[in-house]
């Protein structure tokens, strides 16, 4: 805490100046800052992200559904910009094709004809014509999506031998509106905690409604629409823009809506170890303390948090605060991610027993344990995740002695990505956190790697809540398919 | 981001209570004001010269964009044009850029000193300010040092600077070897209570040090373990301090002893010792390894490789190997750890790449070797190549099966002939001679296909220069004793045997004489003025360095200003050992920078004699001269015996000499029984001073 505190509030500032200047300049201020690291937490770099966008979709040129090519093309070019600066956090990824996401679904609402946006626009007459080889597979995708949900998936179905080209081209048409779709399946999968939102239970419903009319012409091909009414070229940007505040929304109560599982994950003194210090994580078990009394064992998680924590232990008084569930609050919104340190004060002080000890103190209190917490960077589509360095020796441990491994995360972390070469996707830090630079001996004979991630394989997770409901790491892909659609956006 | 709109609000702030929305100015210096790069600065200025493959400036930018800061002054004199070019297109110019930044060229400016006193005119600066040089890698926060800046500004208005240092082990290779410096600190080690620059020369040299020291702070820290991150905040009260003190060159030599020694000022200085973070200056060729090293390490994070500053496409892979995309490796290629590549670079068959740093578009043939090599852009090596810790600048050509060692540097678009053996000291480069009058000489050296090449060496006219000299080299000599004991000379004695070797440069006998006569004519008149013995060493050197003299000659002439110079002053016996010991001793320096091994001491004891045949008192004085050079560890016993038993050198002894040399028969005596007493001890202890040497 000590050093991030010295830091410039680097997101606060520039997410002050994204409106005074022009898109361009803004990407390329983001792009420093991602560079010098000094916007850092996934969380941060979301929240700059969305804004970034959201500037950017308002100053951009393409305005009209007609022109959405261009602006799904531009969105595409900045991602790209982006995620160079820093590729190693797959969240500006994510966020992106979110956003992709959000002007495709608009497309498609606006005119559901045209709603498939990847489709060169020059084609929109021959399309017209052809629609009919593609009813198919329209016509199998249902269109509320809870009977069979994988129908859509076009991998499955498409034959290998035709060209990249008409791969894409089917894919989008094969392409659902995400948010829809996500929203009402959650009606019917997030079934463990019976109190799950009942504002998005609410959405659901009303998507569900929403959706009838538009997703019927859908499902008897045809010029329906078309006929009906003449093309109309409707400005969609105000659409998008509202897309994207929602988005910005969600970011914003992510930790309230994950922290809403808490109790049905624990449970009366339960024994709970927690390694990570993630906001999310710190909601969680605020929420939790409120009802139930439980252990938590925390995890020094050398050398990149444990500074702090000692200097927190040296003196206590700086961070306990009375009413720890007013620090909650305060602590969600506050832009650093909170260290190990400092969760573990405000736990104390809403009464939570805490332990703290060092890593490798892991496999002898695993035993003991009811459960294992974390945080993670980023979850990817095959349930593996990216996470606090040290993880995967917690998480192996813990697979050990049959602990279960929770994992709590806003489902903004969510990659569609696969971890073909998961060493890449991770950040080596500064060496000096592990030996002091002073020390001729060690820094002339040593090779010292300080890797700040860890890689833990969806095997040794055992379940995974996020702000839409609690999925196994066998079934993400639903959810990645729920949130990104079958659109393949290469952005790496 | 709109530093313009807020311009207008630093000017309507008071001078003292600093509202918050001041405008944070840095100042950069982006000369070095020396020649340790030289041969390569001759075409290219440091700081553009590519660290990790990105130019060094970019680091010291992005360590200030880090700080926050809003505006930047870069000065510049040495190619100055380029460094103007090279901001105006890279992003730092934009309007994306986190501050804005000016680059003023002064032909002005020869120094820090310098740069202050334009600044002082200029009126750029209306608050306290960041000073660094254009060659500073860190990533550490500036802002909590500002922060605590101001805050001692507040409550101690005299506070007129903030450094930055770092504690580093005396044996770190980070360390700039030759750039020593003593700080004395308060109890708290906040406040820097005096600075001593070290010099390696005479280190036995008394300091002075302030009489009120002592009395206003009973305890204080000593600390000479301090790496100088030359990163300050410096108070606008700076500049006009320096327009005072005209003669004020170096920004810790001069200003910061400067400051501390004389109470008049009353002002004081701090210190923040950095407990984490990353800081350091590239000073030198070593300490552009060691950095360099440090970078590739990942020490320097976020400011390593795969960051990408300057649009590279990098990639990190374990073992600190960093690869950007389009690299073209044999299949049985090696890449070992600590390494980096630029994109475009080919590299073949069985070639091993340990710890080396790569640019772009090279061309690296078959079965080459490159241990730690710093390869810049478009640089062509042939097969079979081996190449040890040196630098090999953009656009050279090395051909099949030459051997580079450790230490030379290949400058800009130098050709290598195939089968060339290239040694430590070797520095090549294109720039003729026309370009650089002032004091670089030149050898061409032909091959044999007609391409030629130039050596570049520098003929250093000052004492700095010379220090600069032995710090040039990429492996500075490790010495093993004693830190601090680098002597200057221990490079530059190699300097004219290379030459002789190298380039069969013959002196001829007539130069031999002539620097003896200027030598010998010079010192006398020195010691007749009683100059400082400072500026007998810097004129015996130029002379020295000008006639490519030996130290032999050094020595005789040396010999025969002292002799001359105390018998003039002799006129009775009884102030014989008086005069002796007063010239002695003002002259240990000088006796200490020509005396290195038992061969010199006694030499010089023989001059000593045969200049003293045939004076009045010639006996006495050889005695008194030989006590006490003996009394201040000049010559050891051994030295003195070797004088006493060899006889003197090939000349022989005149009769004159001889009788000399009876004089100080009672004291070698005396010392040859000392040897015997305590035989054993004193071996040890020439032996280490053997070692020493």
């Amino acid at each position: 805490m000590v050093v991030a505190d010295e830091y410039p509030p680097a997101l606060a500032k520039f997410l002050k100046s994204v409106t005074s200047v022009k898109a361009d300049d803004a990407t390329e201020i983001l792009t420093g800052l991602l560079k010098r690291r000094e916007i850092k937490s996934s969380r941060n770099v979301a929240k700059a992200v969305t804004k970034l966008l959201l500037r950017f979709v308002s100053q951009n040129r393409h305005t009209k559904l007609s022109e959405s090519q261009g602006l799904i093309k531009d969105v595409k070019d900045l991602g790209k910009t982006i995620i160079a600066a820093q590729p190693r956090e797959l969240v500006i990824g994510n966020i992106v094709r979110r956003v992709l996401g959000i002007i495709r679904e608009e497309c498609h609402d606006s005119n559901p004809l045209l709603g498939f946006a990847d489709l060169p626009l020059g084609g929109r007459l021959s399309r017209a014509s052809s629609i009919g080889d593609e009813s198919a597979d329209l016509g199998s995708n249902p269109g509320s999506g809870t009977a069979t949900p994988y129908s859509g998936r076009p991998f499955s179905r498409d034959g290998g031998e035709e060209d990249i080209d008409a791969m894409s081209r089917r894919k989008s048409k094969a392409y659902i509106p995400p948010n829809p779709r996500d929203l009402t399946r959650q009606g019917s999968i997030a079934l463990p905690n019976p109190n799950f939102g009942e504002n998005n239970l609410q959405h659901a419903l009303f998507f569900l409604l929403r959706l009838q009319p538009e997703e019927l012409p859908n499902d008897s091909p045809g010029l329906k629409p078309q006929s009906k009414e003449p093309f109309q070229d409707k400005d969609i940007r105000g659409d998008v823009i509202e897309g994207i505040k929602e988005l910005m929304d969600e970011l914003e109560l992510v930790d309230e809506q994950v922290a809403a599982h808490s109790e049905t994950h624990i449970h009366a003194n339960e024994i709970v170890m927690v390694l990570g210090s993630s906001p999310t994580l710190q909601a969680f078990l605020m929420k939790a303390a409120v009802k139930r009394k439980f252990t938590v064992v925390m995890i020094e998680a050398y050398p990149n948090d444990s500074r702090a924590t000692q200097d927190v232990l040296k003196a206590p008084s700086k961070f306990t605060t009375p009413t720890g569930l007013k620090q909650m609050g305060k602590n969600a919104a506050k832009d650093e991610p909170l260290t190990t340190a400092e969760m573990k004060a405000t736990l104390t002080s809403v009464g939570v027993e805490t332990i703290l000890i060092p890593d490798s103190a892991v496999p002898a209190v695993m035993s003991r344990v009811n459960k294992v917490l974390m945080g993670t960077h980023v979850i990817l589509r095959n349930g593996s995740m990216i996470t606090t360095a040290g993880a995967r020796t917690v998480a192996r441990c813990a697979q050990e002695h049959s602990v279960p491994v929770v994992v709590v995360s806003g489902v903004y972390k969510l990659s569609p990505l696969y971890p073909f070469d998961p060493d890449s996707m991770l950040e080596t830090g500064e060496s000096s956190t592990v030996i002091g630079w002073a020390d001729s001996e060690m820094v002339g004979n040593a090779e010292i790697i300080n890797p700040t991630m860890d890689f833990v394989p969806g095997e040794l997770v055992d379940h995974y809540i996020t702000n839409v409901g609690g999925y196994t790491p066998q079934n993400l892909y639903k959810l990645v398919e729920e949130q990104y659609g079958n659109a393949n956006d290469t952005l790496e | 981001m709109a530093p313009t709109s807020k311009r207008g609000s630093a000017k309507k702030t008071g001078v003292l209570e600093e509202a918050p929305e001041a405008l944070l100015q840095a100042v950069i210096i982006a000369d070095s004001f020396n020649r340790r790069f030289r041969p390569i600065t001759l075409e290219k200025p440091r700081c553009l010269l590519p660290l990790a493959n990105t130019p060094i400036i970019e680091y010291t930018l992005e360590f200030l964009a880090l700080g926050g800061v809003e505006e930047i002054l870069l000065y510049c004199h040495a190619h100055h044009d380029q460094i103007t070019e090279y901001i105006r297109e890279s992003k730092w110019s934009k309007d994306s850029s986190p501050f804005q930044i000016r680059v003023i060229y002064s032909p002005s400016i020869m120094s820090v000193g310098d740069v202050m006193r334009e600044l002082d005119q200029s009126r750029l600066i209306k608050e306290d300010f960041i000073l660094v040089s254009g060659d500073i890698v860190s990533n550490i926060p500036l802002q909590g040092i500002l922060k605590e800046h101001k805050a001692r500004r507040l409550a101690d208005k005299n506070c007129i600077m903030t450094s930055v240092l770092r504690e580093i082990s005396p044996r770190h290779d980070s360390r700039p070897r030759g750039e020593n410096a003593l700080f004395i600190l308060d109890q708290n080690r906040e406040r820097i209570l005096h600075y001593e620059y070290l010099k390696q020369s005479d280190s036995e040299s008394p300091m002075l040090l302030p009489r009120e020291l002592g009395k206003a702070f009973p305890t204080m820290s000593f600390q000479e373990n301090f790496l100088d991150c030359c990163i300050d905040i410096v108070s606008f009260e700076v500049p006009p301090l320096f327009t005072e003190n005209f003669d004020w060159q170096h920004s810790r030599k001069d200003f910061l002893h400067g400051i501390l020694m004389d109470e008049l000022y009353g002002k004081t200085v701090y210190a923040h010792i950095l407990k984490s973070g990353y800081a350091g200056r590239i000073q030198s060729l070593q300490t552009y390894d060691a950095i360099l090293h440090d970078i590739t390490r990942k020490w320097t994070h976020p400011f390593s490789p795969d960051t990408n500053l300057n649009q590279q496409t990098y990639k990190y892979t374990r073992g600190h190997i960093y690869k950007e995309s389009k690299v073209i490796l044999a299949q049985s290629a090696v890449i070992k750890d600590n390494s980096i590549i630029g994109s475009g670079t080919s590299v073949g068959d069985k070639t091993i790449i340990s710890g080396a740093t790569i640019g772009r578009n090279c061309i690296i043939g078959k079965n080459v070797e490159l241990h730690s090599t710093i390869v810049w852009d478009n640089v062509v090596i042939g097969d079979n190549c081996s190449l040890g810790n040196c630098i090999i600048a953009n656009e050279a050509h090395i051909g099949d099966g030459c051997t580079v060692e450790s230490g030379a540097i290949i400058s800009f678009g130098v050709t290598i002939e195939k089968g060339t053996d290239i040694p430590t000291t070797a520095r090549y480069t294109k720039m003729s001679t026309k370009k650089e009058k002032e004091s670089g000489r030149f050898t061409q050296v032909v091959h044999s296909k007609t391409k030629s090449l130039i050596e570049y060496e520098d003929s250093e006219d000052d004492e700095d220069e010379q220090r600069e000299a032995s710090m040039g080299g990429l492996y500075a000599p490790e010495d093993e004793s004693d830190y601090s004991d680098i002597s200057d000379f221990e490079d530059d004695d190699e300097i004219p045997g290379k030459r002789k070797k190298g380039h069969a440069r013959t002196s001829s006998e007539s130069e031999a004489d002539s620097f003896f006569r200027e030598a010998y004519n010079s010192l006398l008149g020195a010691l007749k003025q009683s100059h400082s013995v400072d500026i007998m060493i810097l004129e015996l050197n130029g002379l020295r360095m000008s006639a490519n003299a030996e130290f032999s000659e050094v020595r005789r002439a040396t010999a025969a200003a002292v002799i001359s110079y105390i018998v003039s002053k002799i006129t009775s016996n009884e102030n014989t050992s008086k005069v002796v010991d007063a010239t002695v001793e003002k002259l240990l320096p000088l006796f200490n920078r020509m005396i290195f091994e038992v061969n010199d001491q006694a030499e010089l004891l023989g001059y000593i004699q045969r200049e003293l045949a045939g004076k009045e008192r010639g006996g006495t004085l050889m005695q008194a001269i030989g006590m006490k050079l003996y009394n201040e560890d000049l010559c050891d016993d051994e030295g003195l015996l070797k004088w006493w038993n060899e006889g003197n050198g090939p000349q022989g002894e005149t009769p004159e000499m001889t009788k000399v040399r009876d004089g100080a028969k009672a004291f070698v005596k005396w010392v040859e029984e000392q040897d015997e007493d305590e035989d054993s001890e004193e071996e040890e202890e020439s032996e280490e001073e053997e070692d020493d040497e």
